[in-house]
């Protein structure tokens, strides 16, 4: 206790010497010298910023150190400067502000207007580009983990290119697309996980070819105020991205490259062969059975002893680690090169990147090569034109995983009696010779799919290849002082194409191989114009007011190839005649969709200490019915920087106070493009019944289908203290989601599996809580801490007339259930291993133990939901060092281990954890899992159906992970003159350092592949056979020149 | 000021002309459902898509469950057959969820037919009565098979007012309830009467008149009312369609994989080689490779009942040598296969047929008008003369007991494979006659096949209670 007290309180005497005396000081004043109140000082770097009061007087706490100061305001043309503060000094630092009136060159959009025209009554998070490539992630978008509050991110797996599920303030829908709106550059893009289905076990990941290195910075719009202009689409948040723009004149260079090695961050427990077999013999014996136990692709039941005894013995001589076949040490390289120019009158940025990032499956890579061209032309004194140019292509060298195979396979039906190949001469009845050694060893899964992973993945060749332009041009006209029109278009353009060749050697059923191709282009267009006027109404109070319109259209086409008899000589893609007379090809059909919509803002701005924002949409999208295509989506809000009244400004502990709120009304529209349609076909794949043409309804439509709404309530305070060396900002909001749509899945009585209609309501309320706390900062040592927490409650509060099982997360066991988060398992409950006889107990709706497993007593045993997330980040620089760690955490959420019901459960031809081996063997027994046996029926489970599916898998997902260290060197001037650079950094970072949880398989945070938008909604934190997360060793360098 | 305000509003009105017509798109690779009936050939092509999801699930999906839950056949392979026989199917087996669905496919192709004939232009009215007396045949004969199996037997309760299964006369995707077993059979009875009224004595491959009234015979034999049974097998039983001498009920070209004529046939399902509509009857009931078939014959020679038609299917048809029928028996290792459909690819599948007929009135004949009982043992033993290479046949002066024992024993070998045994063995069941199926009482809680999870999506369906067959 005392060296707690004492560790105190020298933090305190630190924080009492070094607290923040320095600062700058100054008035600002007009081109006339007239003072010019409202001018917001900011050290963007830092988040710290404070308005110039009505004698255009301000002063800026700052810590010690160089500072690049910014002096904006509308109208006046954006004045930049470099102090350094020493300890204690208070630096005096006058401005004069030139009118823009004719100067566009450094004005910046974000959103649709000027970005110092923004909002400042909405929530917004904003996340440097430095932050996000600080972590090595298989996509950008998992760099963001633990970096803002509100939200939160589940990294897939470890996979090369792999997803993650992006939530901002929780999870408003079920069957639309839950995922936040990603404008690039002004742009809404496509972002369609689903476009290849599920193949192979993982979703397409489009934000995957996004160069994060390109990435100036990430916005993370949260509230009604800050997405309420993206309206229609912003109900599950709008996350901002912008790429790089060069700022300064001349040329400057920054090269980087990095290096390191991915492994996984944990590996599965699986029995070796003695193990398995013991096991499996004791279930045997267990069940009654005599002698030797049978073995899958072995022997069978019904085999005579002997038999069956000569196979158990054979098996013991094979000991395979199926998942050190499919798990290695993957290495990473990447190389970047920037340059950026800014002249008189254009400015550019180039980049040119590479990145080839193998993942710890063996085999499984994600290449990436993009290059960009931003330029800046500066055509006239009013006229300005920029474009955002992008390629990328990223080749996704593809393994199969999860139930497709792989590691998948290695997790279940690898059994470790069988070898990768075989040791000896195999014979048939005959004598002759079926396989040599060295040839590979095949075996049948209880679907009769043919298995190894070992051959699978040395013998097919499967590649994904994705390439993406997203370029976008904007013209930005001032034809008068403070009237801005800015017009953007953009295009998208998507392909994906994957080939995967079985060949021959590896095709049991056709010994000449064949040829499968996939490939999907979506064109997605998009351009809006505003016009934005800015003036002061009467003294101190300037209104801004922003109207324009916005349109986009969208196509996705393509077309499938499949190629069979291909021959024995074909052993790699480029060997596959493509246009082969065999070829059988099934196009696509197009799926469009528009969307258009008008909108208008205004804004007030009085002492620039009182603000208020309304905007109004109003939108339509083809995909509803006829009578709803037009929704309209209302937002008012309003803030007040309370520490720039008299009674505060003064304050020594209060530095800043800002109270703001905000209401609006959010939409989400992302549904199938023809949901609304009741549709008819003639096409049966050329079979018509009596030789008889046939016509036949495909899909029964809803054309009541309308916008599903948000209404998003927020409520903030943000405040710093003692000279803003605490900041932080508490949050709270509640959002109410109806005509929530479901895709309601229909009786099969009525003739069709689904509906589309909006039937549910949500609701998702939250507090959230963001802070800086500058520990410590003098010339040689700092300690910064930058902690955010989310606490979010979600509840579904209405399905209308249906029950849980009228939408479903697939075969993840998660349902809707009214009063539960979405998101929400719903299955037997266990309660424990009679240990009498080792029998599983269940407990029935009444609450009742029986040992009768029966679907009609299902229920809510757990949400995949946290209640809590977030992340904290400490930084401790000392002289040249820098190390940084990244804690994420999750809390109060469920996983469901849906492999172990397998792994775990009756003995069948999936291999087991050693977790098995704590099982009921006696009576008296307390074990964790029941009476070993082959027979399904014992655990009360239907003949057939080995699928344990209880509560017995539900665990507790909490954890804390250490996301990422690094240390980083940054070089003095003097030590690099020589090679004339400007400036040096070197780092080594682990990403996925250590992670402290309960639960007792491979991570926590995975999430496993998806069928849909709804089942990506509906079940997180779902494993099954998923593989693990990565952690990665990584060097890097980085050089400014 | 103006002028750039103007400036400003002219741009912002570009692209917003004609909105509206920009929301609307046809859907691609598909016909919207106000374009697709508009001439009497859609509908034509409407109803020729209601027998194609029939000729799917007549392809052996049903039968073979039916099989599956009767006392023909043994332990099968596969987990989804394996629960049909256990009887513990339950809402996720997709198999028997499969077949289910596609009855209902079915009946909403006719329910959309029979609601928008006042869309087509130019039909005439008697084709109008055709196809609607089609689409009420289809619609009712799809019913009553769901209901054979989705529900406990009509007779299961003194007035049938157990539940059966939801009765769908509307093409709407409102959850309903349950109908009771009585409500069911009730609907089936009248849209098949009315079918059997309005549909032509002739219609090629399709149902004709006929064909209702040899369902309803059918029906109302299962139900026990054995005189309207008698009645419309009168009707239909047409002595010079009896095949003498064609013992195969499937016959087919196998080496030109042509299906040949089943003159017997009153209704079924037809196949060529460019649309085979037989794939779950060869694909269970041939072995592949070396594996056996999924689908084999109960062979038990430790089960023995005191009645015979309790037994095993191999116990049972293996009394007498001299059986021709013997020939459908093969063997794969220890298992007894139904040969059936060995080596076959194309060929039709007969629903409704003479010998099924003759057979039921035979046995109704016993039942209900005993004055006839001459005609039912020379029915059977026309039967039994085809089917036996020497002479078998029962006595002329066969007593009442006798006939009914004979037209059953016949019944059972005669449609083995069909799917149609289980349907006597419980109307048997319900009259005391037999019992135990395999080793359960024929009307334990897993005889009826579990609904699809998702029938209950609406509050309050009631689903099957399950298991309790061990």
């Amino acid at each position: 206790m005392f060296k707690v007290k004492s560790c105190f309180f020298l933090i305190m005497t630190l924080m009492a010497t070094q607290m923040w005396s320095q600062s700058i000081s100054g008035t600002v004043r007009d081109e006339k010298n007239a003072p010019l109140p409202g001018v917001i000082i900011s050290v963007n770097a830092l988040g710290k910023g404070v308005p110039a009061d009505v004698n255009g007087k301000y002063n800026l706490v700052l810590p010690v150190g160089t500072h690049k100061v910014t002096f904006s305001y509308v109208g006046y043309t954006t004045y930049e400067t470099t102090v350094t503060l020493m300890a204690g000094q208070n630096l005096p630092l006058d401005a004069k502000m030139i009118s823009d009136e004719v100067t566009l060159g450094n004005l910046e959009i974000v959103g649709y207007g000027v970005e110092r025209n923004k909002p400042n009554t909405g929530s917004v998070a904003k996340i440097n580009g430095k932050d996000v490539t600080a972590v090595r992630t298989p996509s950008f978008e998992a760099a963001l983990q633990g970096q803002a509050a509100g939200l939160q991110i589940s990294q897939g797996s470890g996979m090369a290119g792999a997803g993650s599920i992006v939530r901002v303030r929780g999870v408003s829908s079920i069957s639309a697309g839950g995922d936040p709106l990603y404008i690039v550059d002004g742009i809404p893009i496509t972002n369609d996980y689903f476009l290849r289905g599920n193949s192979g076990a993982m979703n397409n990941n489009p934000l995957a070819t996004i160069n994060p290195q390109d990435i100036e910075s990430v916005e993370v719009r949260k509230d009604a105020a800050a997405a309420g202009e993206y309206g229609s689409r912003a109900a599950n948040g709008v996350i901002i991205i912008t790429t790089k723009k060069a700022r300064q004149k001349g040329w400057k260079f920054d090269f980087n490259v990095n290096t390191g090695l991915a492994t996984p961050a944990s590996l599965p427990n699986m029995l070796n062969t003695e193990q398995y077999l013991h096991i499996r013999q004791e279930a045997w014996e267990n069940d009654g059975g005599t002698g030797y136990v049978w073995l899958p692709n072995l022997t069978s039941a019904t085999d005579d002893a002997a038999t069956r005894e000569a196979a158990y013995k054979k098996a013991m001589g094979t000991n395979t680690d199926w998942v050190k076949q499919t798990v290695g040490t993957g290495t990473k390289y990447g190389a970047q090169f920037g340059a950026r120019y800014g002249g008189e009158k254009h400015k550019v940025y180039f980049s040119l990147g590479y990145d080839n990032n193998e993942s710890f499956m063996i085999g499984n890579a994600y290449k990436r090569l993009s290059v960009r061209v931003n330029p800046e032309f500066n055509i006239s004194k009013k006229l300005r034109v920029d474009l955002s140019l992008s390629g990328t292509r990223g080749t996704n060298q593809r393994v199969d995983a999860a139930w497709s195979g792989g590691l998948g396979d290695a997790m279940s039906n690898a059994l470790p009696y069988y070898p990768v190949t075989y040791q000896d001469y195999n014979y048939d009845a005959a004598g002759n010779v079926l396989n040599k050694p060295g040839d590979y060893f095949y075996w049948k899964d209880e679907f009769g799919g043919t298995k190894n992973p070992v051959a699978m993945r040395n013998l097919r060749r499967w590649a994904n290849v994705e390439s993406r332009l997203i370029n976008t041009a904007r013209m930005i006209y001032t034809p008068m002082k403070n009237l801005y029109v800015i017009a953007t278009g953009g295009m998208d353009y998507m392909y994906i194409g994957e080939n995967k060749l079985n060949p021959a050697a590896l095709d049991q059923t056709n010994s000449l191989g064949s040829y499968n191709s996939d490939q999907r282009i979506v064109r997605n267009y998009s351009y809006n114009v505003t016009a934005e006027y800015s003036k002061e109404i009467v003294e101190h109070l300037k209104a801004n007011i922003l109207v324009g319109h916005e349109l986009q259209t969208s196509s996705s086409t393509g077309y499938g190839d499949y190629i069979g008899n291909l021959g024995q000589d074909i052993q790699n893609l480029s060997d596959v005649n493509t246009n082969a007379t065999n070829r059988v090809r099934k196009a696509y059909n197009n799926e469009q969709f528009t969307f258009i919509g008008v909108f208008a803002k205004g804004s007030l701005n009085y002492k620039g200490k009182y603000f208020m924002d309304a905007s109004f949409r109003r939108d339509g999208s083809s995909r509803f019915g006829a009578n709803n295509k037009f929704g309209n989506f209302p937002s008012v809000s309003a803030a007040w920087i309370a520490s720039e009244e008299r009674f505060l400004k003064d304050n020594k502990t209060i530095s800043f106070l800002k109270i703001r709120g905000s209401w609006g009304i959010t939409g989400n529209s992302s549904i199938p493009a023809n949901a609304q349609y009741s549709l008819y076909s003639a096409v049966n794949n050329g079979v018509y019944y009596n030789q008889q043409p046939i016509i036949f309804p495909t899909q029964r439509g809803n054309s009541n289908l309308k916008w599903e709404t948000t209404s998003n309530a927020s409520f903030a305070i943000e405040t710093g203290l003692w000279n803003d060396r605490v900041s932080f900002t508490i949050e709270g909001y509640r959002k109410f989601s109806k005509d929530v749509l479901m895709n309601v899945s229909l009786p099969a009585s009525t003739g069709f599996s689904s509906f589309w209609d909006n039937v549910a309501q949500v609701k998702n309320q939250g507090i959230e809580l963001s802070t800086t706390i500058n520990w410590l900062k003098n010339r040689k040592l700092a300690w910064k801490t930058n902690a955010n927490f989310s606490y979010n409650y979600n509840e579904l509060v209405s399905i209308g007339n249906y029950t849980p099982d009228a939408v479903s997360g697939g075969t993840n066991d998660s349902r809707v259930i009214v009063g539960k988060p979405i998101g929400s398992f719903y299955l037997v409950e266990f309660s424990h291993i009679d240990p009498n006889n080792g029998k599983p107990v269940y407990i029935d709706l009444n609450g009742k133990e029986t040992y009768d497993y029966d679907n009609s007593i299902r229920k809510f045993v757990g949400s995949g939901l946290p209640k809590m997330y977030g992340g904290f980040t400490n930084s401790w620089s000392w002289k040249n060092f820098t190390l940084s760690a990244l804690c994420t955490y999750s809390l109060g959420s469920k996983i469901f281990d849906s492999s172990a019901k397998r792994q775990l459960g009756v003995v069948t031809s999936w291999n087991m954890r050693t977790d098995i081996l704590d099982r009921w063997q006696q009576p008296g027994d307390q074990s964790t899992y029941g009476k070993l046996t082959l027979d399904e029926t014992n655990y009360g489970l239907p003949a057939g159906f080995p699928w344990w599916n209880t509560s017995l898998f539900i665990y507790n997902a909490d954890f804390l992970r250490l996301r990422n260290l690094s240390l980083d060197y940054q070089f003095n001037q003097d030590q690099i003159k020589f090679l004339k650079l400007s400036s040096l950094n070197v780092g080594v970072y682990v990403t996925n350092v250590f992670t402290i949880t309960n639960f007792p398989g491979l991570d926590p945070e995975i999430v496993r592949d998806f069928e849909n938008a709804q089942d990506r909604n509906l079940s997180p934190n779902v494993t099954y056979l998923t593989p693990m997360q990565e952690r990665s060793y990584n060097l890097r360098l980085s050089a400014n020149f | 000021m103006k002028k750039y305000i103007l400036i400003s509003i002219s741009i912002l009105t570009i692209g917003l002309v004609s909105c509206d017509k920009m929301l609307n798109y046809q859907p691609d690779g598909a016909i919207l459902a106000e374009d697709a009936l508009k001439t009497p050939d859609d509908a034509q092509r409407l109803l020729n898509s209601c027998y194609d999801v029939m000729a799917n699930v007549f392809d052996g999906s049903y039968q073979n469950l039916a099989e599956l839950l009767s006392n023909n056949l043994a332990t099968p392979t596969g987990l989804d057959f394996q629960a049909v026989y256990n009887k513990e199917t339950n809402f996720f087996t997709p198999t028997t969820n499969g077949v289910y669905s596609d009855f209902y496919y079915s009946i909403y192709r006719c329910n959309s037919l029979l609601e928008n004939f006042d869309l087509i232009e130019g039909l005439s009215e008697s084709e109008r009565t055709r196809m609607e007396a089609e689409a009420r045949f289809i619609r009712a004969y799809c019913h009553w098979h769901v209901v054979k199996l989705w529900a406990q037997p009509w007779g299961y309760t003194p007035n049938n007012t157990h539940l059966g299964i939801v009765i769908r006369d509307k093409a709407s995707n409102a959850p309903l309830h349950r109908n009771t077993v009585a409500e069911v059979y009730s609907f089936i009875l009248s849209e098949l009467a009315w079918a059997a009224d309005n549909l032509p004595e002739s219609n090629g491959n399709y149902a004709n008149a006929n064909a209702a009234k040899g369902a309803l015979a059918m029906i109302h034999f299962q139900m026990g009312n054995y005189s309207q049974a008698i009645q419309y097998c009168d009707d239909v039983i047409n002595p010079s369609q009896f095949a003498d001498t064609l013992l195969d009920r499937f016959p087919a070209d196998v080496v030109n994989m042509v299906a040949l004529p089943n003159p017997e046939t009153v209704f079924g399902i037809v196949s060529n080689n460019a649309d085979v509509r037989t794939d779950d009857l060869i694909g269970n009931y041939n072995a592949s490779g070396v594996l056996p078939p999924n689908l084999t014959l109960w062979n038990d020679a430790t089960y023995s009942s005191s009645n015979e038609l309790e037994n095993p299917f191999f116990q049972f048809i293996n009394v007498t040598g001299t059986d021709k029928r013997l020939s459908w028996i093969g063997t794969n290792g220890s298992r007894k296969t139904l040969n059936r459909f060995l080596d076959k690819v194309v060929f039709n599948v007969p629903l409704i047929y003479q010998t099924e007929l003759i057979l039921i009135r035979a046995e109704a004949i016993a039942y209900a008008q005993p004055g006839r009982l001459n005609e039912a043992i020379a029915d059977i033993n026309k039967v039994r003369t085809r089917a036996y290479s020497q002479d078998n046949s029962i006595s002329t002066s066969s007593s009442v007991d006798e006939v009914k024992i004979s037209a059953r024993r016949e019944y059972r070998i005669e449609t083995i494979g069909e799917g149609k045994w289980l349907d006597q063995f419980r109307r048997l069941a319900t009259e005391g006659v037999v019992n135990n199926i395999r080793y359960s009482p024929w009307d334990c809680p897993g005889m009826a096949i579990q609904f699809p999870n998702n029938e209950t999506t609406g509050a309050g369906f009631q689903l099957n209670p399950e298991g309790g067959c061990n």
